[in-house]
């Protein structure tokens, strides 16, 4: 699904370089879900928009399904790290901006995200506006307005870093719950070690800026049952805690 | 329910407010006891005695001016704003332009102006827009230029074009501070208004207020002083209502 070669992004504006990306190389299986890791600034958001196709990488190869990635292809999903709702549009407004800016008339945009947003728990809230929501809320207003578009690859730029630890858990498994029965590939960029092993069949970890791949893990378990009281995912997780170099 | 909360609130505020400045009107007019300075009692029962025989043409003929003047300025003003403030070629190119023209005082462009379009409607109207357009130009192109980018590459990555990209995120981002920039421009209308109204003319506030003054009628000249403070009044109560109708998310 992605292949990504030797990936390098700099930022380059008013004469000041920011090396973001260097070197990124790894391959992912259509269905399987990749958690990207790192130290904050390491380049996860930069890595996300160069697979939405948001950004050209400044040297290297990436193909989705063999192709350049293309920011205008339906087949990619992107929810941004805050969520990216407009504050002036209502939940159902919000939920159905994809399919508006794609031409959909107003009666099939209704016959979509009406459903999506009752399967969320949003239907009561479809008119009321981002901030009289609760975060958690707001991401999966967020979350709706993607699987509205019905992609096959949905990147999550850490979807769940700023909701409180019981939001969190229910949302993981949330999405969880999402990945397997929309069947899609994710790939989610999170800070938190615990969350990437719960979430990843795959796991990049990343170095201090600029961005280079330190180790790619397997994490077949994922989604098993009783998987976050398993000895694999504790085991899992102090590994990644080694390679981030947090000390135990 | 709450949006009718809030209209009762704010007209009993601005019921308050008119009665507090009668208030100290009254008073300092007991205290000045000179012919130019009528009590408000007086000033206001001139108002509406002369409304209907030759106040309310001048009242018309101002309304409409500020009115098409507002109007033409938010229709060329917006627009460039928001795109200047969009596209950095254009900006680049344009801003220096915009800083050399926007301090220059257009009021001294007035003789020349009146030398093209003539003593008629137009050219008060053309004043008017000059100087109120670099207002909400300027307000609009600062107000698009500090949207995040995050809030464009949201909009791009759900196959958005240009245009939507204005429509649906510049637009309703920027609209607050336009309709701020309104509300500002207003109040510089009405200055310049004034002051264009003042020559080769017999129709308007402007023309009213300076000819009661000349013939010393100052129960007039106070009732045309009434009449462009309703006239303001009703111009800011349409933007409320536009920010109230547009903007319902900014105040929840
Ligand atoms: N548009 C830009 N122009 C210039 N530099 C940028 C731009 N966007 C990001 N950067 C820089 O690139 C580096 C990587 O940024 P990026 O947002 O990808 O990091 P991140 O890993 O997502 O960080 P965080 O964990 O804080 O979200 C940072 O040093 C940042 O300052
Ligand atoms: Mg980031």
């Amino acid at each position: 699904m992605i292949a990504a070669e030797k990936l390098s992004l700099t930022y380059e504006k008013d004469n000041t370089r920011v090396e973001a990306l260097a070197d990124i190389t790894f391959n992912l299986r259509k269905g399987s879900s990749l958690s990207v890791i790192g130290p904050s600034g390491c380049g996860k958001s930069s890595l996300l928009f160069v697979i939405a196709g948001l950004i050209k990488p400044t040297a290297g190869k990436i193909a989705i399904d063999g192709r350049v990635p293309d920011r205008t292809n339906p087949d990619t999903a992107l929810i941004l790290q805050d969520y990216g709702l407009f504050p002036w549009k209502t939940v159902y407004e919000n939920a159905s901006l994809g399919l508006r800016v794609r031409g959909y008339n107003k009666r099939a945009q209704r016959d979509i995200v009406m459903p999506i947003l009752e399967k969320l728990g949003l239907a009561e809230f479809a008119r009321h506006f981002p901030t009289q929501l609760s975060g958690g809320q707001k991401q999966r207003v967020a979350i709706a307005r993607s699987l509205a578009l019905s992609p096959k690859l949905l990147l999550m730029d850490e979807p769940l870093s700023s909701l409180d630890a019981l939001t969190r858990e229910n949302l993981q498994k949330f999405i969880l719950d999402i990945w397997f029965r929309h069947s899609l590939t994710l790939v989610l960029v999170t800070h938190n070690i615990e969350e990437a092993v719960f979430l990843g069949s795959h796991i990049l970890v990343m170095s201090e800026r600029p961005g280079r791949v330190i180790d790619i893990i397997e994490n077949p378990l994922v989604g098993t049952p009783g998987f976050r009281q398993s000895s694999g995912y504790h085991q899992l997780c102090s590994r990644l805690r080694g390679l981030l170099g947090v000390v135990n | 329910m709450i949006q009718g909360d809030r209209i009762l609130k704010k007209s009993a505020e601005m019921l308050a407010a008119v009665f507090i400045i009668i208030a100290l009107w009254h008073i300092l007019a007991v205290f000045v006891k000179n012919q130019m300075l009528p009590t408000p009692w007086q000033a206001v029962s001139e108002f509406f005695g002369i409304f209907r025989s030759t106040l309310w043409m001048h009242f018309n003929a101002s309304t409409s001016r500020v009115a098409v003047s507002l109007l033409l300025a938010a229709a060329i003003g917006v627009p460039a704003g928001l795109v200047t403030g969009r596209e950095e070629i254009l900006d680049r190119f344009l801003s220096p332009v915009i800083y050399l023209i926007y301090p220059i005082p257009k009021i001294v462009f007035l003789p020349i102006i009146f030398l093209f379009f003539g003593l008629g409607d137009f050219p008060k109207v053309f004043m008017i827009s000059l100087i109120v357009t670099f207002q909400i130009l300027v307000t609009a192109r600062d107000a698009a230029k500090g949207i995040p980018a995050q809030n464009v590459y949201s909009m791009t990555s759900l196959g958005a074009n240009r245009w939507h990209i204005y429509y649906h995120v510049i637009w309703p981002a920027c609209l607050p501070k336009i309709l701020t920039s309104l509300r500002i421009s207003l109040g510089t209308a009405i200055a310049v208004l004034f002051f264009v109204e003042s020559f080769a003319t017999t129709e308007g506030l402007g023309y009213f207020i300076m000819d009661s003054w000349s013939r010393s009628e100052f129960s007039e000249m106070f009732a045309g002083i009434i009449g462009m403070s309703v006239l303001g009044l009703m111009l800011y109560i349409l933007v409320d209502i536009i920010e109230t109708r547009w903007c319902r998310w900014q105040n929840l």
